[in-house]
């Protein structure tokens, strides 16, 4: 079975189907939730931005490793 | 009539194992498309890495580089987060490794009677190099210093 929820541009990955959207939906709200979370409990900016940009890095990683294996294969330009 | 008779009499060519049968070129994994999943996989112990660095050997003291250590450390000391460095400081880089050797890697073979004859090329592509030596040399890093760590010298 092919899916084909994201397309690559560039580094990216972005949806192009229901579920896809579903999914960029779902680590948007997850973003907001750990943004506050963080920053209810961090002592400092660098502290929250610190705390939230590796949560980001983290749910970056999950995100491009979901789209990698529902996004069509390109064609080898070599 | 004659040209009936041509005909019949014309042996039919056999196809023996037509070339294009023979050869498998297997291109596991796009280039492009496993460089891009890549960058996002070796991004946080290549950062982490960094800050050590820029700690320990240029002896740079920012906050920002003390937090994510910290950060770090409170991973570690946590019941729930055991399992996180270990998948991204070893996983996830082995898995860039992995992923790029496949993308990199053609494997060609040929069967020549009862010879198979395999032959193996790597495509240099710049950003696939840089991130598979990049992971490898995470892998390396943690494992040498697991390595230094836990080695005793026994008597």
């Amino acid at each position: 079975m092919k899916f084909q929820w994201f397309v690559r541009r560039g580094l990216f990955f972005l949806p192009v189907a229901w579920p896809g959207w579903v999914i960029v939906l779902g680590m948007a709200v997850y973003a907001v939730c750990t943004f506050r979370e963080i920053d209810s409990h961090s002592h400092s900016v660098s502290d929250t931005l610190i705390n939230f940009v590796f949560q980001m890095l983290l749910v970056g990683a999950a995100y491009s490793l979901l789209a990698f294996f529902t996004s069509p294969s390109e064609r080898s330009s070599e | 009539m004659e040209s009936d008779d041509f005909l019949h009499n014309l042996n039919r060519p056999e196809v023996a194992a037509p070339q294009h049968q023979q050869h498998l070129r297997m291109t596991l994994l796009n280039t492009r498309k496993t460089a891009a999943l890549s960058v996002w996989l070796v991004a946080v112990p290549c950062f982490f890495l960094f800050c050590v660095a820029m700690k320990t050997y240029f002896g740079l003291n920012a906050h920002i580089l003390d937090t994510f250590a910290e950060l770090f450390q409170s991973l570690d000391r946590s019941p729930q987060g055991w399992w996180l460095n270990p998948l991204l400081f070893f996983v996830l880089p082995l898995l860039t490794v992995a992923l790029n050797l496949l993308a990199l890697l053609h494997i060609d073979y040929s069967r020549n009677g009862p010879k198979l004859l395999f032959r193996v090329q790597l495509t240099l592509k710049f950003w696939n190099v840089l991130l598979l030596t990049l992971g490898l040399f995470v892998v390396l890093v943690v494992l040498g210093y697991l390595f230094s760590e836990h080695f005793q010298q026994r008597l």
